[in-house]
């Protein structure tokens, strides 16, 4: 785990490194604390990292400017901030989750659990936009337009409903993690959006499969297909 | 108050109307022929006085004599007396066709007492007052001012329209001027109670001036004026129409600020003076110039507005044009009331929009006072500086608790300062700079860099507004870096001056982000907020980066 603490309060700073380092342990491979939201962007740009706790005010510099930059970069973020009227546009932003200011280890360590998938992710308040690049500008795609995402590797391919695909730097899991509860995963190379669902079909072979309203057709897996069917019968 | 100046401002548009409505009496300048010497056959209709002199000659204390054709112009209404109305320059007794109708003073022998008036109305006997040409001779002599030749004025008419309609003209008039007094009285009053409120001042003055006009203008209807007085009356609109002509420039100058009056005025009274100086003893036609010249610089003055789309002086600069045609079209001495009337009624107008304008500059300062207490508080108590200390606080707590007491005490110290000056405008420098150090022992917690203050050459008995140089110094910690040492050095030092206060902040850091624009932040406003709230416009605040560091600079003007 290679993660980057992006505060301007050393004494906050502090505290942040020593909890991050108790929890990780020797998993931890690599944690780098910088002050200002530019030499951030610029060491992001530069290096790998797996997740970014990001303050939202910088000296004066807006950490959702990070946020907008990033937001479609492969790790996750999660927020350390006082402000916490801040957190629901944070969560639009795709952040994994928002730890409001003054904090505990308790609650630091409850973010990191979210992180490595331990934790459900309370979902009512969550991602609005997914943010692709695009011959390097950055577009937020509605999430209401995405119709089902395909992982392609490393990356994932959204499918739009208008048939238009972009291709997103975050994995199928870690999207998995940050999209509302209409997001099921039927398929270990699919999330489709529930209610864009027809009809579920069963060939022969204990193959299964669901149509979409297009007339596409997904495949279900074996393992994940009575957790499917529970959520769109029930 | 605007409801009320319609009103007035309809009464005297009335006025004004039935003003100009009056019949103008049929004045006659005839020729006149004049004899020195005294023979009371002179008085004789048909007598032959063709070798007469058409000049008055130089008759010293002596009697003399005048002899002109008049013409009754109407035939009399049955039992209606007729009159004969006399504007005559001396003591004298007048003959109607030979007749003698009355006397005005002792011809011959009037010193030392003076005797009679400059306007006389006399009965003509209602056998001599046929329709047509009739002789008027007066047996006359010019004791006071022996030198002086001025035209006799006729009017002929029935007596009581002759003794009636000046009287009625003035009572209207005169409405007209009690308007005026109440004006300047009233704006006296609100310029005693506002110091501030000069254009008030002049105003008043203006208004005041001009009831003094009307009065002295019409008070020779009902006060008799001994011909040896005539010109005091006359000096006396000549002043009073020099004042005015002069003050009402210099209001609209004010009024409208314009630039270098105080340059330019001089010269316009310079020119006034001049005015008055070369044609003095020209009575009517100094006061035309005075005028004239009135109307020009104030035209200059308001175009000028105009063009510098300052409120409401088109609708100035629109009045005072139509003055101007007021001239063309009436005889001078009512187009002179009247304009005078619509121009203070226009000033009225302004007066009326400013006083509107101070009294929501006024509501705006208490909302910004309040709002200026709210952002100060809203300093200590918004999430980002509440909750990254109460953050700090609890490592503190947790990793050192004897430095944590220390950090609280930090704390109770600033909130403590902060109660002390949350609801004054003005603050001693001293508690200013102790809250600047308590923040800074604050910040020293929290993000562990050593803060250095420095204080020199301070006058602690001088005020300023609360958390001005605390705000400076927070914009110091945001936009600066410790320097290799881990240090950021803040000295405050004073520069006093005869003229103003000068205080400079200097930040000795590594600036952030130099490249980046400095925008008048939060921080920078509040500054000049509070600065304005309690200094206007005297003050000076300037902000920028140096080669180690930042500079602020404020300048209170005294």
């Amino acid at each position: 785990m290679k993660i980057l603490v992006i505060e301007d309060e050393q004494r906050i700073a502090k505290r942040i490194l020593r909890m991050t380092r108790e929890f990780f342990l020797n998993a931890l491979l690599e944690i780098t604390h910088i002050e200002s939201l530019e030499a951030g962007i610029t060491y992001i740009q530069n290096h790998t990292v797996d997740l970014v706790l990001l303050d939202l005010n910088l000296n004066g510099e807006n950490g959702f400017d990070l946020l907008k930059n990033t937001i479609s970069e492969s790790f996750h973020t999660i927020i350390i901030s006082a402000y916490k009227e801040q957190a629901l546009k944070a969560f639009e932003y795709g952040v994994l989750d928002f730890v409001p200011k003054p904090f505990n280890r308790e609650r630091l360590h409850l973010a990191f659990n979210r992180v490595l998938n331990k934790e459900a992710i309370d979902t009512t308040t969550n991602i609005k936009f997914l943010a692709i690049k695009k011959r390097g500008e950055i577009k937020l795609i509605h999430i209401d337009q995405v119709l089902y995402i395909k992982g392609a590797g490393i990356y994932s391919e959204l499918v739009l409903t208008n048939s238009d695909t972009f291709l997103h730097d975050k994995s199928l899991e870690k999207l998995a993690q940050l999209l509302p509860e209409q997001f099921v995963r039927i398929h270990k190379s699919y999330i489709i959006k529930i209610t864009e669902v027809r009809t579920i079909k069963v060939s022969s072979g204990s193959k299964y499969s669901v149509e979409l309203k297009n007339d596409e057709i997904l495949p279900i897996g074996r393992t994940r297909y009575k957790d499917v069917k529970d959520k769109i019968l029930g | 108050m605007l409801y009320q100046l319609f009103k007035k401002a309809g009464l005297i548009l009335v006025i004004i109307t039935m003003i100009s409505c009056q019949d103008d009496l049929p004045f006659q300048v005839p020729e006149v022929k004049f004899k020195i010497g005294d023979d009371v056959t002179w008085s004789k209709k048909d007598i032959d006085d063709s070798k007469w002199a058409t000049e008055k000659g130089n008759p010293g204390d002596r009697i003399f004599w005048i002899r002109t054709q008049v013409v009754q112009p109407q035939k009399p209404e049955p039992f209606t007396p007729q009159g004969v109305l006399i504007y005559a320059f001396g003591a004298y007794e007048v003959y109607w066709d030979g007749v003698l109708i009355g006397t005005n003073g002792s011809p011959g022998n009037e010193l030392p007492h003076k005797k009679g008036e400059m306007d006389k109305s006399f009965i003509i006997p209602d056998s001599l007052a046929q329709k047509g040409n009739h002789l008027l001779a007066l047996r006359m002599s010019q004791q006071y001012h022996k030198n002086d030749d001025r035209p006799l004025g006729v009017v002929i008419t029935d007596y009581k329209t002759l003794i009636q309609e000046p009287l009625v003209l003035t009572s209207l008039i005169y409405v007209l001027a009690g308007a005026f007094f109440l004006t300047a009285i009233y704006f006296f009053i609100l310029y005693i109670n506002n110091r501030k409120f000069f254009p008030g001042l002049l105003f008043s003055v203006c208004s005041f001036l001009f009831f003094l006009l009307l009065i002295i203008e019409y008070i020779k209807f009902y006060i008799p004026i001994h011909y040896s007085d005539f010109y005091i009356r006359l000096e006396i609109i000549g002043v009073l129409t020099f004042l005015i002509s002069f003050l009402i420039p210099v209001y609209f100058s004010i009024q409208f600020s314009f630039p270098k009056r105080k340059f330019l005025i001089p010269f316009y009274f310079l020119l006034l003076v001049l005015i008055y100086i070369l044609y003095h003893g020209r009575y009517d036609y100094t006061t035309q110039l005075l005028i004239i010249s009135m109307w020009i610089a104030s035209a200059i003055f308001v175009s000028n507005a105009v063009y510098r789309k300052e409120i409401k002086s088109i609708i100035v600069l629109c009045t005072l044009l139509f003055n101007i045609l007021l001239f063309n079209f009436i005889v001078y001495d009512i187009a002179l009331i009247c304009s005078f009337t619509i121009l203070l009624l226009c000033m009225f107008y302004i007066l009326a929009i400013q006083i509107k304008q101070q009294r929501k500059a006024y509501e705006y300062s208490l909302v910004e006072t309040t709002r200026l207490k709210h952002e100060l508080l809203k300093k200590k108590i918004q999430p980002h500086f509440l909750m990254n200390t109460l953050t700090s606080l609890i490592d503190w707590v947790e990793e050192s608790p004897t430095k944590g007491v220390y950090f609280i005490e930090a704390l109770a110290e600033e909130f403590d300062l902060l109660n002390q000056v949350e609801d004054k405008k003005l603050i001693p420098i001293s508690q200013e700079i102790q809250l600047c150090k308590s923040f800074l022992n604050i910040m020293r917690y929290r993000k562990e860099i050593t803060y250095l203050w420095n204080d020199l050459d301070i006058d602690t008995t001088k005020k300023i507004p609360p958390a001005v140089i605390h705000t400076l110094v927070e914009n110091g910690i945001t936009h600066c870096s410790p320097n290799t040492d881990n240090q950021i050095a803040f000295r405050l030092t004073e520069e006093p001056n005869s003229n103003y206060t000068k205080y400079i902040l200097v930040t000795l850091a590594t600036i952030r982000n130099k490249n980046k624009a400095i925008q008048d932040g939060t921080g920078n406003k509040y500054v000049k907020a509070r600065l304005t709230e309690s200094y206007g416009d005297q003050w000076n605040f300037d902000s920028h980066s140096t080669a180690n560091g930042w500079k602020n600079i404020i300048t209170i003007y005294h």
